[in-house]
């Protein structure tokens, strides 16, 4: 079954083209990440998975829904896809829990809405953050924050999970080590997942498959193997780095 | 529109049709002009009209409500209005344009030395009394300044205490024994405005400076950069659209103000606009000038934008009190003196003689009704404050949701409202309002045969509708500058976990700009209780405010009386503006907590 | 938040229709020019007398707009002016009723009234010099004209040129000698300014007062208020230190201005419109207006106040006031021609 699915995405700001004509599927479960220098595209294709950029051409389905096409706009809210920014975008007058269960309706929680509130406080022990549960993210280190990030983007179970860069502003051990952290709740949670990276290292290591993406376009996918040893072009080469621990045959 | 072509004669029951047919025509006219007007929209493309929705209708709206006055402004100027032009380009207009930009210049550089110098002291040095003059500086905000005119014609003139103390001094007997500066002036005008409008920077710059991360400026200092140097070129830099957004609000108020420069017999455009009005009978020729002066204005904001438009979105990490520096010996005393004086002036000694006038006038001023008129002005700035932060709100909100260059124009459309002289705003208002009234009036008596006479002209509604309008620059600036500090991935998350856009607005936007709603709040409040012109020409009768019993002593020569009004106008403003300080304050500090 | 905006909007509905049903019918509601703690004594008196109550809102800019865009549905009945220009601008703009009324015709003269009826003046104000007792000899200067006689270069003090006042003084000169002479006599005057124009014109007479310059030029009234001011004794010292000159007895008369009413075309109320007027002019009306403002009554044998009377009688102008107004646009263009408040 397809999670997420673009067909034919075109798309411009102010006559400036950005994406031409991009088509892309997210099987259930799956964890694709689009690699590509900054500026390629990537994000916006996130932005319009998530509904906070309206479709100029082409066509969005979630699970198998059409969701957005030149002529229809779900708004975000009711796409219910999850989503981790760059900058993490945590709300800085909430404390870290209440970042976590926004997701999950205010007042009284429904019955899912507690049993995923009780998901979350395990997971903030899991991290060993439970004694941040109240203090705001002004106080949190980069990793907290991150961390806090992901959850909150998980606490309200989204069949789709889209992360932006989410290591970029981490120091190179922390990043290593999160992004362990990060595809091990991913899996367990039995999301799909598309991650933007502009890091071959990363998209290797963390990816079922591989988009490589340049001036608007899908120019290579398939799996990370295929991408670093049969690269199609200079330029997908250029991206695929050796990860760590990825032996070479 | 065939029904209203058919002949009305062929109906032979036209006596009792007629009416309701006329009526419905009417409506029927109005539906097809905005089933017009829909479909002119749906042509803007299907991109722009699926972002048709409720927020942006609500924005638009909005934005034209505020610029109906204008444009009534704008319509009255398309009147012939003879030969005005050559008149005036021939004789005054190069002496108004002249004197208008050089009290601009005064009053611009006057409010940014002084609001920005007094707001990088009290945020980044500790001195005796700094936990004061944190608040104290933004007193003069609720002085108006055709009051402290008044009260320093008073104090500076011949036969006022200083100069009669000079000659007692110096042995000199008249006014031809020597020489002291003209207070009736251009001059004295530039420094009247000055003192009670450099709180607008100082609030402005106060809060930036805050907000700058206290890192950014020790990185400064550890490169080698001194106090002064790190101050010019990082903290100003990084401070400049907060401080043009000040300043420009400050030069606003300039250009609408009439009491001051007509006091001081300094001939600005505003005052050839009201000459041309009243002493020429010309009302084309008058709303002509003021669009001009729109039209100025319109470039001066195109200025400010292009200043807001290079500011980042940062994450706003403040400062805390701890990493002050002490200044002590003779830099405290200089911080101290640079401090006290623009509230001295500005504040201290006018309220000390408005008191002392208010207490030996306090007979004849008080019986006039005053605690009515207390009550009129606390409970229509309380309306009026609430009214423009909400839709200063709603269209700044809206604007930022459609992001279109249409909304965009509109919403700066809606801002230049502040700079036209009072009365000339007041006749845009008046012209609508009672064209729908007659509107109203004409379709009820077709439809019911009783006329409803006049509904919003005169009333309540028509004095918050003109306040709204005219502080709408203050309010929506206000938000505007605030939603600009959030960064737009702030409501992606929030959209993405589930909130609707109202839902967003009301959980992640209304906590976030607490502050920024708190000070467009206040800022509109005390202008409200010192907003005149309008109130004047748009009152209920038997309705009046203290600005109005103040005005009608001072118009007579009579400014003793006319104290103890200016004093309750002065007064009330005092408990917003320490609100206001200590809002901004813990905005600094919330970020830490 | 929904509370407080539905909160808000109650408020401001309730506000709309309370304001709205204040004025009820069989009252007189009045746009005024003149001061609400001038006026209210003698509009006590007139509700106490006849019962109708007085409703007042008092403006100054854009008065007019307000009538004209009212139009028919204008809630007010009556207007009171403080200069004759307004009442002019009114005519023109074809806002105001005819009213016949013996009384008013037989108080008010027929230079101080509209041909047909469509104001009344109710007081007249003059125009006149105060000359510095010390420095100006008795008989030094006894014309407007005078003032423009380089004799006085240096010595003449005077509120703004483009002050209701002032153009009224120089469209009646426009009136009489034209154009030309009064432009002649506009650039003389301003040659022999002490100061720049300023102030207003209780400013003037403190100005010879503290030898800034030697004659000054003010309304009558302002001169009974300086004598008499009991809470600001240095305005009696500013009043002590001048003469008052009645300019032009040798030929046409001092310049006055009224201040007057007029019944709108729309009033709904106009009989009791009528009423207030005729009262305007009644004796004891006019008794006020003269001992508490320094006014001359317009109605002849009324007695004016002992303050007034003690500067001695004087020839008034009898030109046209409608005539002099006409004027006005012109005089404001030669004040900007002649550069008088530069």
């Amino acid at each position: 079954m397809t999670a997420l699915q673009f067909k034919d995405i075109h798309h411009g700001f102010g006559g400036r083209p950005v994406l031409d004509g991009v088509s892309l599927q997210v099987r259930q479960g799956e964890f694709v990440c689009l690699l590509g220098p900054s500026g390629c595209g990537k994000t916006t294709l996130l932005r319009l998975a998530a509904g906070l950029e309206i479709v100029q051409s082409g066509s969005i389905e979630l699970d198998d829904q059409l969701v957005a096409s030149d002529k229809l706009h779900v708004p975000p809210e009711q796409r219910r896809i999850g989503l981790m920014f760059q900058d993490y975008a945590l709300f800085p007058h909430l404390t870290v829990m209440e970042n976590i269960l926004f997701g999950l309706g205010h007042g009284e929680l429904s019955q899912t809405g507690k049993a995923r509130a009780i998901w979350a406080r395990n997971m903030l022990a899991r991290f060993g953050l439970t004694s941040l549960a109240d203090h705001y993210p002004g106080t949190l280190s980069g990793g907290e924050q991150q961390r806090v990030a992901l959850l909150r983007a998980l606490a309200p179970n989204p069949p789709v999970l889209l992360l932006d860069e989410p290591f970029s502003s981490l120091d190179a051990a922390r990043r290593i080590e999160m992004r362990e952290e990060t595809a091990k709740l991913i899996r367990e949670a039995g999301t799909s997942a598309i991650m933007v990276t502009h890091d071959g290292e990363e998209a290797m290591f963390m990816a079922d498959r591989i988009k490589v993406m340049n001036k608007g376009r899908i120019v290579q996918s398939g799996k990370p193997e295929d991408i670093y040893l049969k690269p199609k072009s200079a330029f997908v080469a250029s991206l695929s780095v050796m990860p760590t621990g990825f032996a070479k045959p | 529109m065939a029904l209203t072509s058919k002949n009305p004669n062929k109906n032979p029951r036209k006596n009792q049709s007629g009416r309701l047919k006329n009526a419905s025509s009417r409506l029927l006219r109005a539906g097809v002009s905005v089933r017009l007007v829909g479909t002119t929209i749906a042509r803007f493309g299907k991109y722009f009209y699926r972002q048709l929705d409720g927020w942006t209708l609500i924005a638009l709206l909005i934005a034209l409500l505020v610029a109906v006055p204008l444009v009534t402004v704008l319509w009255l100027a398309l009147s012939p209005s003879g030969d005005i032009w050559s008149h005036l380009a021939s004789t005054v207009l190069p002496h108004y344009i002249w004197t208008t930009l050089l009290l601009m210049l005064g009053v611009g550089i006057g409010v940014s030395v002084i609001g920005t110098g007094t707001a990088w002291l009290t945020t980044t040095y500790r001195f005796p009394g700094v936990k004061i003059f944190e608040w104290a500086l933004l007193l003069p905000l609720a002085v108006p300044a055709y009051i402290i005119a008044y009260i320093y014609t008073d104090l500076l003139e011949y036969a006022g205490p200083l100069q009669g103390a000079l000659r007692d001094v110096m042995g000199w007997k008249s006014a031809r024994d020597y020489w002291f500066p003209e207070i009736r002036s251009l001059g004295g005008a530039i420094i009247m405005m000055v003192l009670t409008l450099y709180p607008y920077v100082y609030l402005l710059a106060r809060s930036s400076f805050l907000e700058q991360s206290t890192a950014v400026l020790e990185a400064g200092r550890v490169l080698g950069r001194g106090p002064w140097r790190s101050f010019i070129e990082l903290a100003l830099p990084l401070a400049r659209p907060a401080i043009v957004v000040g300043v420009s609000l400050a030069l606003m108020e300039t250009l609408n103000d009439f009491g001051t420069v007509d006091f001081f017999a300094v001939q600005t455009f505003t005052a050839g606009i009201y000459d041309v009005w009243l002493n020429m009978n010309n009302i084309a020729g008058a709303a002509q000038l003021a669009v001009v002066l729109m039209a100025f204005v319109f470039a001066l904001i195109a200025v400010e934008r292009l200043a807001r438009k290079g500011r980042r979105f940062d994450s706003v990490t403040g400062r805390t009190g701890s990493h002050r520096q002490q200044l002590s010996g003779w830099q405290g005393f200089a911080a101290v003196a640079i401090c006290l004086l623009p509230v001295l002036l500005g504040f201290v000694l006018p309220a000390l003689v408005l008191l002392d006038h208010a207490i030996n006038f306090y007979e004849i001023s008080f019986e006039a009704g005053f605690l009515t008129h207390a009550w009129n002005s606390l409970l229509l700035s309380s309306i009026v404050a609430l009214v423009s932060v909400a839709l200063g709100l709603l269209l700044a909100y809206g604007v930022r949701l459609s992001g279109t260059n249409v909304m965009k124009s509109a919403s700066r459309l809606a801002s230049i409202g502040y700079a036209v002289p009072g009365s000339v705003l007041a006749v845009g208002i008046l012209i609508p309002l009672s064209s729908l009234d007659h509107g109203l009036d004409a379709m009820s008596k077709d439809l019911f045969g009783i006329g409803t006479g006049l509904l919003f002209s005169g009333t309540m509604f028509a004095l918050i509708y003109g306040y709204t309008t005219r502080f709408m620059a203050l309010s929506h600036g206000s938000v505007e500058a605030g939603l600009a500090r959030i960064t737009p991935n702030m409501e992606g998350a929030a959209r993405s976990l589930g909130a609707t856009r109202g839902q967003t607005l009301r959980r992640i936007h209304l906590p976030l700009l607490r502050g920024s709603l708190l000070t467009a709040a206040l800022i509109v409040f005390v202008d409200s209780m010192k907003e005149l012109p309008m109130t004047m020409l748009l009152r209920p009768f038997n309705f009046g405010t203290l600005a109005t019993h103040a005005h009608q002593f001072a118009s007579d020569e009579l400014f003793e009386e006319a104290a103890l009004g200016s004093l309750a106008i002065v007064l009330a403003g005092i408990i917003p503006v320490i609100l206001l300080s200590r809002a901004i304050a813990g905005r600094g500090k919330g970020s830490q907590s | 938040m929904k509370s407080v905006f539905a909160a808000i909007g109650l408020c401001a509905v309730a506000l709309t229709f309370v304001s709205g049903m204040a004025l009820a019918a069989g009252d007189v509601n009045l746009y005024s020019y003149r001061q609400p703690f001038l006026i209210k004594p003698m509009l006590a008196q007139f509700t106490k007398q006849s019962g109708i109550e007085v409703n007042v809102v008092y403006a100054k800019k854009g008065m007019l707009e307000r009538i004209k865009a009212e139009g028919e549905n204008t809630p007010a009945d009556a207007v009171l002016t403080t200069d004759v220009g307004r009442l002019s601008d009114m005519v023109d703009a074809g806002v105001l009723a005819s009213v016949k009324s013996a009384k008013l015709e037989a108080a008010v003269a027929p230079q101080y009234r509209h041909p047909d009826g469509l104001w009344f003046a109710l007081t007249t104000r003059a125009r006149i010099l105060f000359a510095s007792k010390e420095r100006v000899k008795p008989g030094e200067v006894t014309s407007y004209e005078d003032l423009a006689d380089p004799k006085m270069k240096g010595r003449i003090c005077i509120r703004s040129g483009k002050h209701l006042y002032n153009i009224s003084l120089l469209a009646s000169m426009i009136a009489h000698k034209g154009e030309a002479q009064a432009e002649k006599w506009l650039r003389g005057v301003k040659a022999n300014l002490a100061r720049r124009p300023q102030g207003n014109d209780r400013a003037q007479a403190r100005a010879v007062y503290e030898g800034v310059c030697d004659i000054a030029i003010g309304n009558n009234y302002y001169m009974g208020k300086m004598e008499t001011n009991e809470k600001k004794p240095e305005q009696k010292k500013w009043a002590a230190s001048v003469n008052v000159v009645f300019p032009n007895q040798g030929d046409r008369g001092t310049h006055v201005n009224i201040s007057g009413a007029a019944v709108l075309k729309y009033s709904k109320n106009k009989e009791n419109a009528v009423k207030l007027l005729e009262f305007l002019v009644s004796d004891s009306a006019q008794k006020i207006y003269a001992e508490q403002n320094f006014e001359y009554p317009v109605k002849a044998g009324v007695p004016i106040s002992p303050v007034v009377k003690a500067w001695g009688s004087f020839k008034a102008d009898n030109i046209n006031l409608a005539l002099v107004a006409k004027h006005r646009a012109q005089a404001a263009k030669m004040v900007d021609r002649v550069g008088f408040d530069q």
